[in-house]
């Protein structure tokens, strides 16, 4: 019997299937199609501390091979959050993963502190990469020593354990991951989508409201495997891949790269069925070898 | 209840220019309301990635047959116009908030623009089978050859329809004839409309200033469908934004904040 279990850090996860931040709503916006339950772990939409309406629309545009949007952290904000939407995931008997967002670097700490307080959580992912709002964010995820600090602020005032989020674009990622590790972070996810733009020609105007966005899906993935299999050997917390994971395969070769997990964001919104039919694909993969655990395939690529 | 269906492609054919009514067969049967929508997997594969929204057409339940009317836009319009019967596909749904009709009475006056019409097709038939109601359709296209069905939808309903080229009908748009009905036969007890951004937008003018209650189906690029992305933004009259796909597609004229609807 194959085992699919994952160790992130202090918690354990029943298979490496993690539903990406912003994709699945307050982490039950897939109820009507299958259980948060039955994924590894579910993300939250970004929580900030207080309401955000979001960018302006269109707030969506496909591109070859992914999509480009610009919802701009629309949130309910981190009161209406703990008191709505929390008790709705605490019955879906998922492991919750609440994603947060700050315009400043105390914001975070405050995040921290407020949800560290709460039942039902069980980590907590720093989003240090969105491209898509002007303050706080990526520009946090640019520089070692904000991240530093950030991760530290948020492990100390929470006691929850840390993921940080971070984007395969602009710096180092490998060099990010270790400022993260350093700080005490359980894992690094990486990565968040990646700047992008799209023209509508004949009307002469940026097709999205937020005139550049994040680009995410099968488009991305190259990018986003690199940079996974680089900070997979630069540093001893687990790597969690994410970008443009559609396939059953997508999942095991990052998986391969070293990636301990696998969020998915874009292949479930346009397949809702889509965890649930790589989770079938990894387990027919992996029992076809012969494999007990997935311990024996995580990072176990060639070097050569 | 929302779910996937995995449909054959029943029945396939052009109905205009650029115009084409897709018959499915579903799996199960499904309880659909006018103005929900579905979205559709236009082929297997990762191109084009997304759904498309579509608002059913029809639909008969003892045949297992739901219909979509659709108009070639882009992509996914494309592929799904070549498409051959005896095919699979996938559709999600029903999904979104339909129109409310609750204690409708008197003259309903529904707006459709081009395309629109495939959105208020059902609606047309709930209320031809309310005695309460009098349903009066105005349909605005660019050109005749864009109306399809219209012979059928003139034998059931008081239809006055419309083209910007002259070529059938009033010449000129939707909202136009809209104002001239208004001016000479009073303002209807609802509106309800389908089309273009530019079309609702101008037409919530009269509703919201002579107080006409009204609802439209309010269209906006999506990714999911189901409330998980918080991308089909509609900009709420009391600051904020409303989703299309979780409070709408249908929505009352003064739920929105035209101003900032972008066309």
């Amino acid at each position: 019997m194959l085992s699919l279990e994952t160790r992130i850090g202090r918690l354990v996860l029943k298979n490496p299937i993690i539903l990406a931040s912003g994709t699945c709503g307050y982490g039950d916006g897939y109820r009507d199609f299958f259980p948060a339950g039955q994924m590894g772990a579910v993300v939250t939409k970004g929580i900030s501390l207080k309401p955000r309406a979001g960018n302006a629309p269109p707030r969506i545009w496909e591109t070859a091979g992914g999509m480009l949007n610009s919802i701009g952290l629309e949130n309910v904000g981190v009161d209406k959050f703990i008191s709505e939407k929390l008790p709705l995931l605490r019955k879906q008997k998922a492991r919750v993963v609440v994603n947060i967002f700050g315009e400043r670097r105390e914001d975070y700490a405050k995040l921290a502190e407020r949800l560290g307080k709460e039942d039902g959580i069980n980590a907590l992912e720093l989003n240090l990469s969105c491209p898509n709002v002007k303050k706080g964010g990526l520009e946090f995820g640019r520089d070692g020593r904000s991240v530093k600090q950030i991760v530290w602020a948020v492990k100390s005032r929470s006691g929850l354990p840390v993921w940080v989020k971070l984007s395969a674009s602009r710096s180092d990622p490998a060099e990010l991951a270790r400022w993260a590790e350093e700080a005490g972070a359980e894992a690094v996810v990486i990565s968040n989508t990646l700047r992008g733009m799209a023209i509508e020609l004949e009307k002469k105007r940026p097709a999205l409201g937020g005139i550049t966005g994040g680009l995410s899906g099968p488009a991305i993935k190259p990018v986003a495997l690199a940079a996974v299999y680089e900070a997979a050997r630069a540093v001893r917390i687990p790597v969690i891949g994410c970008g443009g994971i559609c396939s059953g395969r997508d999942a095991l070769e990052f998986l391969l790269a070293g990636a301990r997990a696998v969020e998915l964001g874009t292949a479930v919104m346009a397949n809702p069925r889509a965890p649930l039919e790589i989770l079938r694909k990894i387990k027919d993969y992996l029992s076809g070898l012969g494999l007990q655990s997935i311990e024996q395939w995580i990072g176990t690529l060639k070097p050569e | 209840m929302k779910g996937i269906y995995k449909c054959k492609i029943n029945n396939y054919h052009r109905i205009g220019d650029d115009l084409y009514l897709l018959s499915l067969r579903l799996s199960g049967r499904v309880a659909v309301k006018p103005g929900q929508f579905f979205m559709l997997r236009v082929r297997e594969g990762s191109e084009p990635l997304l759904g498309r929204p579509l608002s059913w057409f029809r639909y008969f339940p003892n045949r297992r047959i739901l219909e979509f009317a659709f108009q070639v836009m882009g992509k996914g319009t494309e592929i799904l116009s070549r498409r051959r019967e005896g095919g699979d596909l996938s559709i999600i749904g029903p999904l979104g908030n339909g129109f409310e009709t609750k204690g409708l009475r008197g003259r309903v006056l529904l707006v459709a623009g081009g395309m629109g019409m495939a959105g208020l097709w059902s609606l047309a038939e709930a209320l031809g089978r309310n005695p309460n109601c009098a349903v009066e359709l105005v349909w605005g296209v660019k050109s005749k050859s864009r109306f399809f069905l219209l012979k059928e939808l003139s034998k059931r309903f008081k239809v006055h329809p419309a083209t910007e080229d002259g070529s059938l009908g009033k010449a000129g748009l939707a909202t136009e004839l809209v104002k001239e009905l208004i001016d000479q036969e009073g303002l209807p007890e609802h509106i309800f409309a389908c089309g273009p951004k530019p079309m609702l937008k101008s037409l919530s003018k009269p509703a919201l200033s002579k107080k006409i209650p009204g609802q439209v189906l309010y269209e906006e690029r999506m990714a999911c469908g189901v409330g998980a992305c918080l991308g089909c933004a509609v900009p709420a009259s009391g600051g904020g934004y409303l989703h299309a796909c979780l409070d709408g597609p249908a929505l009352r004229f003064d739920q929105i904040d035209w101003e900032r609807v972008r066309c």
